[in-house]
Parts: C-alpha cells; sequence; structure tokens
C-alpha cells in the first residue's frame, strides 16, 4: 500500500474559549494518496474541527498529525502543509480576498513566491480546472453563490495541492450550484486530486470511497458508504440520518427480508426492484390509473372558494433600484394566492424573484403596480397600515440565527412583542409560550446567552422571536437551509404542528423534500413570473416541468419517476417514501394476484 | 414610506468608471493616483486664486482629453453649489473687512460686499472645483482594482523604510471587499427588525436617544456578524498561505511608459507653480486686477 | 462555530481586522447611519467606534490603520461630497486624517491598563478615551488653522464629544462583551 498522505494520530484538541469540552477526543484517521473520504456528522459534532487540522489551521493539544510526513507542530513546514492540502469554507463571500476573480486566485501562489512569469499560467489553468475562465477578469463579489465557490476551488488548486479538503462547501449552495460543484470536485478526483469532503448531506457523502461519521469529538463508525449506511441505529443516534434509497430499502425490508439495504442511488435502488418484482409487465400505460387512485388521499384542493383568500396578489410588478444603472426587474406580473390553513411553496431558480414576492407579503416591498390584499389590508395604498399587516404576517429570513441580536436569548424573543406595545407581562406571556413551542423551553432558555447556543438552537429561537408575534401568517424564506438532518427534521415537525385550520404558512425553498412534507401546493417563480400553481401531488407528478426550471424532485417522488421509466404502474405522485414503499407492496400484491 | 425604504443601501456601489478608453484611461494607475494625490495636497496648500486656476485648467484639460461628457463633470458639483451660495453670504454678513486694500462696491444694512469678499468666494468656488472635477476625473478613468493594485505598487518604496505599505493596501483591498457585505448584512438586519416591529421611519426628531436606541439592535449584530465573516476569512487566507508582504511575488504589473513620464512630469509642475503662486506676489496682482475691472 | 477563540495574532488576522473595521467605518459615514441628530442640526457621530473596537481587539497598529481609514474617508467625503462649511476644514488633511491616527492608540492604552482589573470597565475607558481623542484633536487642529476662534472649542468638545464619548463607550462594551463572552455578572434576562 501507499504511504498515507495524511496521518492522524490519537488528536485531541480542546477551543480555548469554549465550554472546556474537547472539540476532538483522541482521532486517529488516515487519507491515502488518491481517496475520496467524506467525514459526517451532526452540528458541534467535531468535523469542522477535524477538517482545520489536516492543514495545520489548528494544532492538536495532544496527538500528532502528519501531512507528507511533515508534522503540522513543526512551523517550519507549514507552508509545505498548507501548499499540500488546499481548503474551501463553507460561506462562499468570506472566504474570496481579492474584488477581482484572478487576483483571488493568485493571492496564494503569490504568498508562496511563486515567480511573477509562472503566475499567469497557474491562474488561468486553475479557472479553467472549475470552468470560470471567461470571469477572470469579473468583480468576485458579483458571481453567484455557485461561481464563488468554484472560485474558492480555483484558488486553492493554484497553489498545485494533492488533496483538497472541503469544508461543508455546499451547504449554502442551491441545487444546481451543488451539482456543479460536485461534478468540478468529481473531475478533480478523477485527475488524481484526493478529496476530503466534510457534509452533513448523506447523498453527497454516498459519492465517497470512505465514509467517517463523527459524534461528539470521536468517531462512531467508519466505511465505504454501503457499510455505513447499512447501521442505521448509529446513523441515528450520531444525528444524521442514512440517505434515503437506504432508508426506503429498510422499508421494505419488512416485505422482502432478503431486499439489501446498502443500496445508494436511484438507479441501483430501481435495478434492485426490478429483480424483486422479476420480469418487468407486458401491458403498459396504467400509470395515469394509478395517479387517479393516489389522488383521492391527497391534500383537500384550495380552490376558489367564497371566503377571501388572506393573502392575494394580482399583477405584481416590482424593480429594484430603479432609474440606476443596476436597476433588476424582480418581479413581472406575479398573481398569487393563500388561503386560511393553506401551507403554499414558492420554489423556483436562485434570482428568480422568490424572495422578493415573500417580503411583499407583510410590505416590506411594495409593488410597483398591482394588487396586494393581505388579510384585509390593501398593500397598494401608500397610507396602509404596515405595522398592523406585520403585526399578523410574521416574516423570517433566511439563516435568522445570524440576526439575533440581544445578549440574553429572552430578550431577543421580547424585541416583537415590545416594539408593538406589549406590557412587559403580557410579552412575558408571548415569548413563554413561543419559547416552549418551538423546543426552548422558557424557564431553562430565557436567560441562556444567544451566542452559545448551537445553530439549530438559534435557528428556533429566532423563529420564536417572530412567533411571539402571534402571527395568522407565517412566511419563511429558506427556513431548513444549511441546517443538519436533525436539526432540518426537528423545524419541520415545528411547523407542522404550528400550522392549524386558521394559520396560514407561505414558505421559499430549494429543497423539495421540505415542500413534500409541508406543502399543500406549489407555486413555480421563475424570471420574476408564476411558471406554474399547483397542488403539491400533482406538480411533482410532472418531472418534465420541474426539470425544466433546473428543480429536483422529492426522493420518493424521483425513485417512483425512476420505476415508471422502466414500466412499472407505479404512481408517480407520492411524495414521502412511506407512501412510496406501500405503493411498491401493493404493486407486488397486484403481481401475486395476477 | 416608500417602496424602497431599505434601497439606500444598495445604492453602495464602488466607483465610477466610465470606459472612453482614452489616452488618460490607459495612462499608467501609479501615475494617475499619484497625481491625484499632489493635487489634493497642492489645492489644500495654496490660497493664491492665479495657481488655483492653474491647477483647474490642468483637471479641464484632462476632463477633455478622457472625453468625460459634461454632464458628468457638472454633476459632479452641483450638489454644493447652494452651499457655496451659503457660504459667500456667511462671508459677506459675517467678517467686516477693514482694510485699505480693498473696495466696497456695495453696502447693505450690516451687509457689505467687498473685493476680498468676492475674492474669498472664487477662491473657495475655485478650490472645491479643482479637488472634486480631480478626484472624479480619477475615478472615472480608472478602475477599482487599478486603483488598488496602483496604490500597493506606489506605497511599495515606503516597504523599504519599514512602513507596512503592503499590509495597508491589502487592509484597502479588505475593506473594498467587506462594504457591499455590509449594505447586504444591514439591509437583511432592518428588513428583519421592521418585520418584528421595529420602525425605522419615525423618530427623526431631536430625540437622539431613542434613535440610538433604534441602531444599537442594528449595530451589535452587524459587527458580530462583521467579525465572525473576518474570522472565516482570516482561516481563508492562512490556509493560503498568508504571512505577511514578505517574500510575495506579484501577478500585475505595471509598466510606465514615455507617455506616462511626461504627464507626471506635466502634473508637478503645473502643480509645483499652482503652489509657487501663492508664496509671490501672483496673487495681490490678481487682486489688483479684478478690482480695475470692477470698477 | 467558535473560531473567534483562536488567539493567535497573525498578520492575516491584523490585516482583516483593520480592513472589515474600516469597511465599517466608511460604512457608517456613507450610509449615515453612523450618525444621530443632536441639538441645533448638529450631529453626533460613532463613525470612530470601529476604531476603538479594532484597537481593543487587536493592538493599536491595527486602530492606526482603521483610523487612517476613517481619517482618508473624512477627507474624500469632505472633497467630493460636502455638505456643509464644516467640511471645507476638513478638505486639510492636517485635520481630517492625522488627529485619527491616534484614536486607537489612546484607546488600547487605556483598556490595556484596565483589562486585568475590570475588563468591561476597561472596554468603558477605551470607548471615553478614545472618543475624547478624537474630539480634542480635531478641535485643535481646526483652532490651529484658525478656523474657529480658541473660546468656542470647549463648549463644543463638551457638547458633541462627551454625548459621543457615551455612546461609544455603550456601542464598544457591547459588542466586545458579546464578542469575548466576557462575564458580566447579571446573567439575566429582563423576561
Amino acid at each position: 500500500m501507499t504511504d498515507p498522505l495524511i496521518r492522524m494520530e490519537n488528536v485531541t484538541y480542546t477551543y480555548p474559549a469554549g465550554t472546556g469540552k474537547p472539540a476532538l477526543a483522541g482521532v486517529s484517521l488516515t487519507v491515502r494518496p488518491g481517496e475520496y473520504i467524506a467525514i459526517v456528522g451532526a452540528n458541534g459534532s467535531g468535523k469542522s474541527t477535524l477538517a482545520r487540522h489536516l492543514n495545520a489551521l489548528l494544532v492538536p493539544d495532544h496527538g500528532d498529525v502528519w501531512v507528507n510526513g511533515w508534522n503540522t507542530r513543526d512551523r517550519a513546514h507549514i507552508r509545505d502543509i498548507r501548499r499540500t492540502v488546499g481548503m474551501v469554507f463553507q460561506v462562499p463571500d468570506n472566504q474570496i480576498v481579492a474584488t477581482i476573480v484572478e487576483d483571488d486566485v493568485a493571492f496564494g501562489p503569490e504568498n508562496l513566491g511563486v515567480p511573477d512569469a509562472e503566475l499567469p499560467a497557474r491562474v488561468a489553468q486553475a479557472l479553467a480546472a472549475v470552468g470560470l475562465e471567461e470571469h477572470a477578469h469579473r468583480a468576485s463579489h458579483l458571481l453567484s453563490a455557485g461561481q464563488k465557490q468554484r472560485l474558492a476551488i480555483a484558488a486553492a488548486l493554484a497553489m498545485n495541492p494533492l488533496c483538497l479538503v472541503l469544508d461543508e462547501a455546499t451547504a449554502m449552495l442551491d441545487p444546481a450550484g451543488k451539482a456543479e460543484l460536485l461534478r468540478t470536485v468529481r473531475r478533480l478526483h478523477d485527475a488524481g486530486t484526493t478529496i476530503v469532503a466534510v457534509t452533513h448531506s448523506m447523498s453527497e457523502a454516498a459519492e465517497a470511497d470512505r465514509i467517517v461519521v463523527l459524534a461528539e469529538g470521536h468517531i462512531a463508525a467508519e466505511g465505504t458508504p454501503a457499510q455505513v449506511f447499512a447501521d442505521a441505529e448509529v446513523l441515528h443516534q450520531c444525528g444524521l440520518e442514512p440517505p434515503p434509497v437506504a432508508r426506503l430499502a429498510r422499508l421494505l425490508a419488512g416485505r422482502w427480508p432478503d431486499f439489501p439495504t446498502d443500496i445508494l442511488h436511484p438507479e441501483a435502488f430501481a435495478d434492485v426492484v426490478h429483480r424483486f418484482l422479476a420480469a418487468p409487465p407486458t401491458a403498459q400505460g396504467t400509470h395515469a390509473a394509478a395517479n387517479r387512485a393516489e389522488n383521492a388521499t391527497a391534500a383537500p384542493p384550495s380552490g376558489e372558494d367564497a371566503e377571501e383568500p388572506w393573502v392575494s396578489l394580482g399583477d405584481v410588478h416590482y424593480t429594484y433600484m430603479r432609474g440606476t444603472p443596476l436597476e433588476t426587474h424582480a418581479l413581472r406580473g406575479v398573481h398569487m394566492k393563500a388561503h386560511a390553513g393553506e401551507t403554499v411553496a414558492i420554489i423556483g431558480p436562485t434570482g428568480s424573484g422568490k424572495s422578493t414576492l415573500l417580503q411583499h407579503l407583510n410590505g416590506l416591498l411594495r409593488p410597483d403596480s398591482g394588487r396586494a390584499r393581505v388579510l384585509g389590508h390593501d398593500l397598494t395604498d401608500p397610507r396602509a397600515d404596515v405595522r398592523a399587516v406585520r403585526k399578523r404576517v410574521g416574516l423570517v429570513f433566511q439563516q435568522p440565527e445570524l440576526q439575533l441580536f440581544e445578549r440574553y436569548a429572552g430578550d431577543d424573543v421580547a424585541f416583537g412583542p415590545l416594539a408593538f406595545g406589549a406590557s412587559i407581562d403580557r410579552a412575558r406571556d408571548c415569548v413563554r409560550r413561543a419559547m416552549n413551542a418551538v423546543g426552548l423551553p422558557f424557564e431553562a432558555y430565557k436567560d441562556r446567552l444567544t451566542l452559545t447556543l448551537s445553530g439549530g438552537e438559534r435557528r428556533r429561537l429566532a423563529l420564536a422571536g417572530v412567533l411571539a408575534l402571534e402571527p395568522q401568517i407565517l412566511a419563511l424564506d429558506e427556513p431548513t437551509a444549511g441546517l443538519d438532518p436533525r436539526g432540518r427534521e426537528d423545524l419541520i415537525a415545528l411547523l407542522r404542528q404550528w400550522r392549524t385550520s386558521d394559520r396560514t404558512i407561505v414558505l421559499t425553498t430549494h429543497n423539495m423534500d421540505d415542500v413534500a412534507l409541508l406543502a399543500d401546493r406549489v407555486y413555480i417563480v421563475a424570471d420574476g413570473k408564476i411558471a406554474h400553481v399547483g397542488a403539491t401531488r400533482d406538480t411533482f407528478a410532472n418531472a418534465d416541468l420541474l426539470a425544466e426550471f433546473g428543480l429536483g424532485l422529492p426522493v420518493a417522488t424521483a425513485l417512483a419517476h425512476a420505476l415508471a421509466r422502466r414500466g412499472y404502474p407505479i404512481p408517480t405522485n407520492v411524495l414521502t417514501l412511506e407512501e412510496l414503499a406501500h405503493a411498491i407492496v401493493r404493486l407486488a400484491d397486484e403481481r401475486v394476484r395476477v | 414610506m416608500s417602496a424602497s425604504e431599505f434601497e439606500l443601501l444598495r445604492t453602495v456601489t464602488l466607483g465610477q468608471y466610465l470606459p472612453t478608453a482614452s489616452p488618460i484611461h490607459r495612462a499608467d494607475p501609479r501615475v494617475k493616483l499619484a497625481a491625484g494625490m499632489l493635487l489634493v495636497l497642492a489645492v489644500t496648500a495654496t490660497s493664491s486664486l492665479a495657481g488655483l486656476m492653474l491647477a483647474l485648467t490642468l483637471v479641464v484639460a484632462g476632463f477633455a482629453i478622457a472625453r468625460i461628457p459634461v454632464g458628468y463633470a457638472l454633476s459632479g458639483i452641483k450638489p454644493m453649489l447652494p452651499f457655496l451660495a451659503l457660504l459667500g453670504i456667511f462671508q459677506a454678513i459675517a467678517i467686516p473687512q477693514n482694510d485699505a486694500n480693498t473696495t466696497v462696491y456695495w453696502r447693505w444694512a450690516f451687509i457689505t460686499l467687498t473685493t476680498r469678499d468676492a475674492v474669498a468666494v472664487a477662491l473657495l468656488f475655485a478650490k472645491f472645483s479643482a479637488l472634486v472635477w480631480g478626484l472624479s476625473l480619477l475615478s472615472f478613468t480608472t478602475t477599482t482594482t487599478e486603483l488598488t493594485h496602483g496604490t500597493e505598487h506606489l506605497l511599495r518604496p515606503l516597504q523599504r523604510i519599514g512602513l507596512p505599505a503592503h499590509e495597508f493596501a491589502l487592509t484597502l483591498n479588505v475593506a473594498l471587499r467587506f462594504i457591499p457585505l455590509l449594505a447586504q448584512e444591514t439591509e437583511r438586519l432592518m428588513k428583519a427588525q421592521a418585520s418584528r416591529g421595529a420602525d425605522f421611519g419615525a423618530g427623526r426628531g431631536w430625540n437622539f436617544i431613542r434613535r440610538f436606541r433604534k441602531l444599537i439592535p442594528l449595530l451589535v449584530p452587524l459587527i458580530l456578524a462583521t467579525l465572525q465573516r473576518a474570522e472565516d476569512l482570516i482561516l481563508a487566507m492562512e490556509a493560503r498561505c498568508y504571512t505577511g508582504g514578505k517574500g510575495r511575488t506579484h501577478l500585475v504589473h505595471f509598466q510606465a511608459r514615455a507617455a506616462d513620464y511626461a504627464l507626471l512630469a506635466l502634473v508637478v509642475v503645473v502643480l509645483a507653480a499652482a503652489v509657487a503662486a501663492g508664496v509671490g506676489s501672483a496673487d495681490t496682482l490678481v487682486w489688483r486686477a479684478i478690482s480695475t475691472i470692477w470698477r | 462555530m467558535s473560531t473567534e477563540t483562536v488567539v493567535q495574532s497573525t498578520p492575516a488576522r491584523k490585516i482583516v481586522i483593520a480592513g472589515v473595521m474600516g469597511a465599517l467605518a466608511v460604512f457608517l459615514g456613507w450610509t449615515h447611519l453612523g450618525f444621530i441628530p443632536w441639538v441645533a442640526g448638529a450631529a453626533l457621530t460613532i463613525m470612530h467606534v470601529p476604531v476603538i473596537i479594532g484597537a481593543v481587539l487587536e493592538g493599536p497598529v491595527v486602530g492606526t490603520a482603521i483610523g487612517l481609514i476613517f481619517g482618508l474617508f473624512s477627507l474624500l467625503q469632505a472633497v467630493l461630497a460636502p455638505t456643509g462649511p464644516v467640511d471645507v476644514w476638513f478638505q486639510n488633511p492636517v485635520i481630517s486624517v492625522l488627529p485619527r491616527l491616534f484614536i486607537g492608540v489612546v484607546a488600547w492604552l487605556g483598556y490595556k491598563a484596565l483589562k486585568n482589573v475590570n475588563e468591561p470597565l476597561a472596554l468603558v475607558v477605551a470607548g471615553i478615551l478614545g472618543t475624547l481623542t478624537n474630539t480634542v484633536l480635531v478641535l485643535s487642529a481646526i483652532g490651529l488653522f484658525g478656523h474657529l476662534p480658541w473660546g468656542a472649542l470647549p463648549p463644543i468638545a463638551i457638547a458633541n464629544g462627551l454625548p459621543e464619548a457615551v455612546l461609544a463607550a455603550i456601542l464598544t462594551v457591547a459588542v466586545v462583551v458579546a464578542w469575548k463572552r466576557i462575564e458580566t455578572g447579571t446573567r439575566k434576562s429582563k423576561m
């Protein structure tokens, strides 16, 4: 076997000003040249801390790390180590040094003292490797998030590293950006670069040759993706969940005890189902009937009933920075309705106008033209009482945890009620209810320092800050983005619980499984217009429509489509893995009867 | 409240580059930057009308060569016209001149208009125009990148005498990177707080305590978020082997041509003359000339 | 993530902190967020607070660099977008740039002297000293160039300097205490 590229031995590390609990406790790990390793774990499991030990950004308290034979404690080789192991971090904006793309790529080699004459070639080569050569002279802050991450990769590549460490590099990207980044990484790996990817996305981890599961600073499991995903119990204990295909396999194991549980990819899954259902059917074209059957149990249609919708936008236009060179038409004639008790999802590519649309719901933005009525208030009227609307329409922004500003958790939640003039006693009641509702018990959490809460807790606290206003409509911009699997699961459960017949949710998201789990109806926004509106089930049954806008499908729906493509009469409008498993079992039963 | 209540922040854009591909655009950014700095120094140092006129001529010539539309040039000084007028009035009212050398043209109640007043206002106007137009010319003809690179290269000699010139240039670069991020972040925070009942529209009066109390929930998370971003950027820089200016190489190089040296020489000569005019007696001459014509 | 606890001060750290705090000072001035209307048309400013915070976090050199950016910006603003007669005086770098170079140093000295006695108190002192340095030096420079008679300066120093010092102290404490997770003893929300 070849010599390891990186060797970690029994590494323990505690942050000097942290809680005193070690972030890494006795971790040993070997990375061989050319490997593709995924390091997975919930937030706070120590995976980023581990990543930072791989190129001497952190040095262990105990134990050792060797990179290419150099000990990371040896400051004399720090440049050699960092040149060997390149890093890409999570937040696109926070790792770009220069204002111009090519300058940013040159920053690393310039630091290494690469001769001036060699620099242009290095920069060009690195940009070509990530497909950004045409952007060399652009302002770096004008790139899309996905392009910024590819720029970060190019910046690392320009130093000719042997290994690339990606520290949750895809967490902030939309599906298209994510896919492009993963393709780039795959290409680099094929060309010989060693990859260490830190992630909590199990479908990304499935790309790797080897997965290392971290929990509370320990390695909880290690092995090939198939081995690791087969042990659902361990994953669950670590705050993770197996990739959907593996979970489905487990659901089917009840019916077929020898159904393999180590499948990782949808196509492989379709193959196995195919084998278990024996020969493909001869008669085709039955899945329309199947769809109808599933429709009977679909969510209640929220048609044009007699009651006035709570939200009603008609032909809304909105332009940012009108009259300047940077003018952008964000909305160009949007029609949208949301009724009492409904959950509506707004999906669409990045930059399509989703967030702009959401900000019209509570009068943060007012239409340039068109109609906007929310809870009986006409928002096109300049004299409309916007604050009254804002009190009843709670708007939660992307990554709301970054917007907490009070020192103590309870005070932050109280901001809204107090700003709307509630007495301290009344505010305390609201805060108590809101904090309890989001699973941060008032008595236990009100005096906690907001900065010491975990990422998931902080997001729920921010949500409590909006719920404390006791709104009728909750508008959420990308509520699950960047959360780890357990954080996402908790948040979705919380939203499902909050929703009642007299409360409405409008959310934007890139995650189609969020839509499947939450929404009754779906609006697809593209280029500032509503491109499609329909019941969630019907919308996802039409895979071509979603593909047209670069949108994916919920995992269960995607698998159903894969089976349907092979001619099975499987309903393509299933939304959850349970529904899909049920449909497959029913199909098998029917075959037995025939 | 208008639809663009929060939009003022988006208007934070850097530079106002106008690509007309003139010789001035092609000039070495180091020379342009040096010329800009010399202009600021010269104009601040001199109080001579003749000198300022000389500097102004230089700047106007630059505008002509750079083919900047007159409208752009004029828009630069428009905002200060009303307040220049105000200054003129202030000068006429407040400072009584009992100088033998001055002529009184007009007197009404306590208002007196003298030669000295006229010259003072002309001086102010000339000073302003020279500065505003000089620096606008620089930003119309030089991209932000050229400016940051130019600054770094221009400061490089200071490195040799032990000043952290490279470090300062990189600091400026980081600052430029962060200004649009700050604008975004502030807009998000303001919107989030407005959604929770904060009212940024009201309270404009003298009640500064209330206003400050509204700023705290905005500024504290803004600064904390910025520091958090800074931590990320520090890691990113260290991961890319940044250890200071020593031993660094450079992607961008400037090659000064003969024309650049000529331009620099011209600027130096003209500005030196402008400063010298204040020292000599040229001013008194202009003064006399104005008085004579007026009579 | 608690990466902010990596205390080692490297060149990258100094440059980035100086850069972002410089950007903040510029941003506060540019958007006028850093001005609070005060009596008689005057405005209180907190544009110098990033200088104080930077100096407290990263020392006097970083403080001076931020002060330089702040000063250069107020020079540029006075030249390119003057809004009143006072801006004319600030077109002189001795008034707009030079005094700002000392804000960070003085604030840091105050902080360092008291840090080990009582850190929150040290922050208050840094805020006040930094602000007063700004006020006194800028006004002195204005006096030196004869823009205002010396006698007019102390009232201005008191009317503007003192409230600004209070605001700066409040902000410095709020930010640095939260950032460095300094214990202040209360540990209670008002709820």
